[in-house]
């Protein structure tokens, strides 16, 4: 019997889940197999410290005994579904709060436009009667524009995020796995497949969904609108990590695409003018970048050889005059996908034939840089000038596009924070790492940070 | 008297009856939710919200499984809801994490051990956390896994391998210490 350390068989044999046949020719296996000997003998060792760790007791606590029946007070048993906090229900939850929090900016938007009309109208009074007496039709015609306007933005704004329906080969999905150009294969449904039939796709699943980003901020106001930003954004925050001296602090979080997508479009947005990867954003979410501001022509981004191609974004005036265009611009961000196995399918070829060399390249999702290179992993940046400097700099002058876009800084601050730990998000979202880089502490250990520019 | 009975007792209009089976209960509630929660605090919530919510779909609870099963399978549910919707508490230290050891260095070394344990499952996927918890903290069996957590018995046996497969990396100054000493 030929056995691989990652074989679940061992953990049966330890478990004494085996017939006796099976464990000896297990055993037999282990005997000729140092390696494999010794990750056995670890897991048998973890498990007794598993179980000593366990050990502790943990008593009844009146409190709660008596917190639980005075809640059911006045209630009858019931048929309710105990198993109650479905997904959609969160989504719910969420979606609710974020109608708030639209609800709440619209009526901040509809008070600003109302001061604004007021004000026009108080210096055409002081112009003189006969201006007035001109445009008295004026009024109630942008008092009707205003309403219909505003009835536009509500149920623009108001509604979920529109579903990515992206060609295949071209939504988020596609990203990292090269099985999205066939349009006859949905790399989700087959990696479910896969996994219903006990087939591991863990690191796969995790390929597909995991974006890393890292964004400087500059100053607490920046700091403060990046974090309204992501409360307004529907990801849900689940780790939180600080490193290298506290300067720069790790989130963990997670969203369907369509979220994450919008977060990465905000942030896009909101940053000034930044370059990504074509492919980094669903086709959906650039084709709304296109409708708010003119997208430049791609560019080759030679300063790094893995980016392939690159869109340059600059954003409309007005997204940088108020609102969420006056969020930070002192961030650079950079997105760097995971490492993109590749698979193909012939004519003729099952889906599971098909994932086989997927499968074989997932397992290597651990190896070096340079294979996982080789896997497809690309990586962008979207960055914005280094000298910007929290929101003054943001109102100042915009440096034209393609200036910006050569003087991409090298987003370095990283380089001495380790890679975020491989976890796999839950079925249908996408995993984001966040790594906030407080620029105004100075950094602990990092003697090559100023060498990494393009 | 039987888990049944009570819930009987509780299905006829004895709702007092239910503090039993919370009594009864509540502690392997508790002390899996704080394995899989990491926080005392948030797994009393956790156990507390689990109760009342057996109490209120207590009438569906069709007893095809123990009464213990579903209660743990409801409270796994309560703790990965939990995880998607919260910010993660940062681990306190267990507040007593040796309870008998006489030796000083040892306790010290037991509390250290424990502490890294917390942290390493804290560090698992949910999913993976909830699986190795039950397996090898709670002693449960693979099928009873796959009861509380409503997933394959297949699924449960690849999931413990690969949660045990990262705590062996997490967790190794510990385990090559026990290989040492042992």
């Amino acid at each position: 019997m030929t056995l691989e350390p990652d074989s679940p068989t061992i953990s049966d044999w330890l478990d004494g889940r085996l017939s006796a046949e099976e464990a000896d020719a297990v055993a037999a296996a282990v005997r000729a197999n140092p390696p494999l000997a010794d990750v056995a003998a670890e897991l048998r060792q973890l498990k007794e410290l598993l179980t000593t760790a366990g050990d502790q007791p943990v008593e009844a606590s009146p409190s709660l005994t008596s917190a639980v029946m005075s809640a059911i007070t006045g209630l009858e048993p019931g048929n309710e579904d105990p198993f109650t906090e479905t997904d959609e229900e969160v989504d719910e939850a969420v979606a609710e709060e974020w109608q708030h929090v639209e609800q709440d900016r619209l009526d901040q938007e509809r008070a600003e436009a109302l001061e604004d009309e007021e004000a026009t109208s108080e210096a055409r009074r002081t112009e003189g009667p006969s201006a007035g007496s001109d445009r008295r039709w004026l009024k109630p015609a942008m008092t009707v524009a205003l309403a219909a306007g505003l009835l536009v933005a509500v149920m623009l704004n108001l509604g979920d995020p529109p579903a990515v329906d992206a060609p295949p080969g071209r939504g988020p999905l596609a990203r990292s796995v090269e099985v999205a150009e066939r349009p006859e294969i949905d790399p989700v449904a087959l990696a479910e497949r896969m996994i219903a039939r006990g087939i591991e796709l863990t690191e796969g699943r995790q390929s597909m969904g995991t974006l890393h980003m890292t964004v400087h901020l500059g100053d607490r106001e920046g700091r403060r609108q990046f974090e309204e930003l992501l409360a307004r954004s529907r990801v849900r925050l689940d780790r939180e990590e600080t490193m290298e001296g506290g300067r720069v602090e790790r989130i963990g979080c997670f969203g369907r695409a369509a979220e994450v997508d919008r977060l990465l479009e905000t942030l896009a947005v909101s940053s000034g003018s930044v370059v990504v990867q074509a492919g980094s954003l669903s086709r959906e979410a650039i084709d709304r970048l296109e409708r708010r501001g003119p997208v430049a022509e791609p560019m080759i981004a030679a300063a790094d050889a893995e980016v392939e191609t690159a869109t340059e974004l600059q954003p409309p005036p007005e997204a940088l005059a108020g609102g969420m265009g006056a969020a930070p611009r002192a961030m650079a961000i950079q997105i760097a996908e995971e490492p993109a196995p590749a698979a193909d399918i012939a004519a003729g070829e099952t889906p599971e034939e098909a994932a086989a060399p997927l499968i074989a390249a997932l397992a290597q999702a651990d190896a070096p840089p340079g294979l996982a290179r080789s896997l497809g992993g690309r990586s962008a940046r979207m960055a914005t000038p280094p000298e910007a400097d929290g929101i003054a700099a943001a109102q100042a002058e915009a440096p034209p596009a393609a200036m910006v876009a050569k003087a991409a800084p090298p987003t370095a601050a990283t380089n001495d924070v380790p890679p975020p730990p491989k976890l796999i998000p839950p079925e249908g979202y996408v995993r984001l790492w966040i790594d906030i880089v407080d620029t105004t502490k100075p950094a602990a250990t990092r003697p090559s940070a100023e060498g990494t520019s393009p | 008297m039987q888990d049944s009975e009570i819930i009987e007792r509780v299905l006829a209009g004895d709702h007092a009856a239910y503090a039993t089976l919370v009594e009864r209960h509540q502690p392997q509630i508790l002390r899996l939710l704080e394995r899989l929660v990491g926080c005392r605090d948030t797994a009393q919530d956790l156990a507390q919200e689990a109760f009342i919510a057996a109490f209120r779909g207590l009438k569906s609870f069709q007893q095809k499984s123990s009464f213990s099963t579903w209660l743990h399978r409801i409270a796994c549910n309560k703790a990965t809801s939990a995880a998607r919707r919260r910010r993660p508490v940062p681990l306190a230290p267990t507040a007593d994490p040796v309870a008998e050891s006489s030796d000083v260095s040892a306790r010290l070394e037991q509390a250290d051990r424990q502490q890294a344990v917390k942290q390493a499952l804290a560090q698992l996927d949910q999913r993976y956390r909830a699986v190795v918890v039950l397996a090898d903290m709670e002693d449960a069996t693979y099928e009873s896994i796959a009861g509380i957590l409503d997933i394959p018995v297949g699924t449960v046996r690849s999931r413990l391998h690969r949660a045990r497969m990262e705590l062996r990396e997490r967790l190794r100054p510990f385990v090559a210490a026990q290989s040492s000493s042992s």
